[in-house]
């Protein structure tokens, strides 16, 4: 029981960190798709 | 990418590794808490780097209303979510610890309450930014919020020293109240959480960044 508690206790803190990252990766990639839509229209 | 970041990433890991070394290895089984100690290190260290990214925050909102630099506001936005993150991270190991500690997870103790207070607070204003699209009262609203909700972060870190409670009180004037091999964890476990704090707003700062200067092409093409 104590290996799990201490287990979730790891899965916690560097999980959500990861999530976090993971919600900055996705962020960034709609930024460059948008991007990449608005120069497409302007060039067109 | 540019030296200075290549240096931080390279120190960050080299920390990381130590951190998860004396975590799990090098600090000792404590007298009455045995190996429940280990979640102390992943619990504190979250917790004082949550308390500094809402200082950053509350220095960014002081900061915007004296020079209007919306690049400042930016920063404080991005210090909000990771100032979110890490309470987020408090609270859930805090959940943890009192539930090998004191038998339930969360039992409305002083420290547990207050730090959800101040969860809910910066979440508030966190939404507030989100659902608001002038800029300029985003930014000004924002850091007026943003100063005054800091009182929760005092109040959070007060709570132990004001009301009973059942949250042991490690950190004192005289210094930590602990063994030289958890001093030391404790240390480590502080700076890596620290330079992660920083890596991640300096991250942060850079896609909200982009998205501020996406919004602005926007408005100036349409």
């Amino acid at each position: 029981m104590q290996q799990l508690e201490l287990f979730t206790v790891a899965i916690i803190l560097w999980g959500g960190i990861l999530v976090f990252l993971f919600y900055l990766f996705i962020k960034m990639m709609r930024i460059q798709t948008t991007v990449e839509r608005l120069v497409q229209q302007d060039e067109e | 990418m540019r030296p200075h970041r290549i240096v931080l990433y390279l120190i960050t890991a080299i920390i990381g590794v130590l951190y998860i070394y004396m975590t799990w290895i090098y600090a000792p089984p404590e007298a009455t808490l045995g190996e429940s100690i280990r979640i102390f290190f992943q619990h504190v260290a979250p917790a004082l780097t949550a308390y500094t990214a809402f200082g950053v925050t509350l220095i960014c909102g002081i900061l915007y209303l004296w020079r209007q630099d919306i690049r400042i506001d930016v920063l404080g936005g991005a210090s909000i979510k990771l100032g979110l993150l890490f309470t987020t991270i408090t609270l859930l190991t805090g959940m943890q610890w009192a539930d090998a500690t004191w038998g339930v997870p969360w039992n409305w103790d002083p420290r547990e309450t207050t730090t959800l207070i101040l969860w809910i607070a910066y979440a508030c204003l966190w939404v507030y930014r989100a659902s608001v699209n002038d800029r300029e009262v985003k930014a000004q609203f924002g850091s007026i919020f943003s100063i005054v909700a800091f009182p929760a972060v005092v109040l959070s870190y007060l709570s132990i020293h004001i009301w009973n409670t059942l949250h042991p009180i490690v950190i004192t004037p005289t210094g930590l109240q602990m063994g030289i091999e958890h001093g030391l964890t404790m240390m480590v476990s502080m700076i890596t959480i620290l330079l992660l704090y920083v890596i991640l707003l300096e991250l942060t700062y850079r896609v909200d960044s982009s998205e501020e200067m996406l919004l602005e092409y926007r408005m100036t093409r349409s």
